[in-house]
């Protein structure tokens, strides 16, 4: 697939001028469910590859040309999901020197040549959003870490489900026969009135040695936690820490 | 003390947390509620059914079968703030469930509702 992005007014290199282009960018994230390569092509003819999965980029494939992947080394072929901060940070100014200048972008969607997204965690929009927004690092403040990313780094297993489909699994498969039974309990049935934002429903471990289960639901995403020794109020400060129903 | 009394005790203790309910679970009655301003019946009715479902459920028995404690607090979380549910073995019917705002100290939330919880039982 080869797709136009139109940017903004003709030679006007501007933050306005990037908000055009960032808006598309994230619409095709957004829009890919299933794992694809998303390489975007600028005017200049520079290219930046993202392996996307479940509307989130897992990975940086490939920056071209080698000068520009050079200035951000953290980036390309690195998982994403560790270490957040100074990486969101170094993909903000990567994603500003990519679109400075540039009036239209393409991109192709292709099958990643890779296999090994579904262990990885990456970036949801939600959290690529407030990354360009005023608010995000550039503003001088850390972006609150994304929730699903914050639950999968704290948990033993987890599944994530986009569509009814798996789109991400992680944990001994003891753990994971164990996460598929009881997302069919009626427990974790969805909660009523719960269709606008994410809904976390939580079952917190008894003690030190147990385990506490989480339910996330975000649109058709949903996903399936255990947490080793995960007490209430460690899950609480979690969900806080995401923002989410503050402001 | 009564009932009310330990339940607006809760609200005092924990300001974020803006209602207070005690429900039974298993003829899933409202018992009592301690809020500024009550919710509907409705709302009230939603939350015991919640209750009800998270805390004596199926999932309990398949955390069980997984050599897992059953369950004796819950909680949800949305955008509209959170819902907490909790029980004590020594009232296994009944339970209490708070509506809190987003930046509820649910660790005084909890220390606070398990005490109080347990002097209702006591009582």
């Amino acid at each position: 697939m080869l797709a136009q992005l139109k940017g903004g007014e003709d030679g006007v290199e501007d933050s306005a001028e990037t908000d055009d282009m960032f808006a598309p960018v994230l619409q095709e994230i957004g829009e890919t469910v299933l794992p694809r390569e998303l390489r975007f092509r600028n005017d200049r003819g520079e290219e930046l590859a993202l392996i996307v999965s479940a509307r989130r980029v897992l990975r940086i494939s490939e920056i071209l040309p080698g000068a520009l992947a050079a200035k951000f080394p953290a980036l390309a072929e690195h998982p994403l999901s560790k270490d957040a901060g100074p990486q969101l940070q170094a993909f903000r100014e990567l994603l500003e020197t990519f679109f400075a200048g540039t009036e239209e972008l393409s991109v192709t969607s292709t099958r990643p040549s890779t296999e090994a997204t579904t262990s990885d965690i990456g970036w949801g929009t939600d959290l690529l959003t407030r990354l360009w927004s005023e608010n995000g690092p550039g503003a001088g403040r850390e972006p609150e870490q994304d929730l699903l990313s914050a639950l999968c780094d704290a948990a033993a297993a987890h599944i994530i489900w986009t569509a009814e489909e798996i789109t991400g699994r992680k944990g001994p498969d003891s753990a994971l026969t164990l996460l598929q039974s009881l997302a069919k309990t009626e427990a974790m049935a969805r909660p009523a009135g719960a269709d606008a934002g994410p809904v976390c429903t939580v079952l917190p471990a008894s003690d030190d040695h147990g385990m506490a289960l989480v339910d996330l639901r975000d649109g058709d995403v949903r996903a399936l936690f255990l947490l080793p020794g995960y007490g209430a109020a460690r899950i609480a400060r979690i969900w806080q820490g995401s923002g989410i129903g503050r402001g | 003390m009564d009932i009310v009394d330990h339940l607006n005790a809760i609200r005092q203790d924990v300001p974020a947390c803006r209602a207070v309910v005690l429900a039974d679970l298993t003829t899933r009655v409202i018992l009592c509620v301690s809020a500024e301003d009550r919710p509907p019946q409705e709302r009230l009715d939603a939350l015991c059914d919640t209750a009800i479902r998270l805390l004596d459920s199926d999932t309990s028995r398949v955390l069980a079968r997984a050599g897992q404690i059953p369950p004796l607090e819950a909680l949800v979380f949305s955008a509209d703030g959170m819902e907490v549910f909790l029980r004590t073995p020594t009232l296994p019917d009944e339970a209490l469930c708070c509506l809190c705002g987003p930046d509820v100290d649910v660790d005084k939330l909890m220390e606070q509702a398990h005490g109080r919880l347990a002097q209702i039982g006591a009582a």
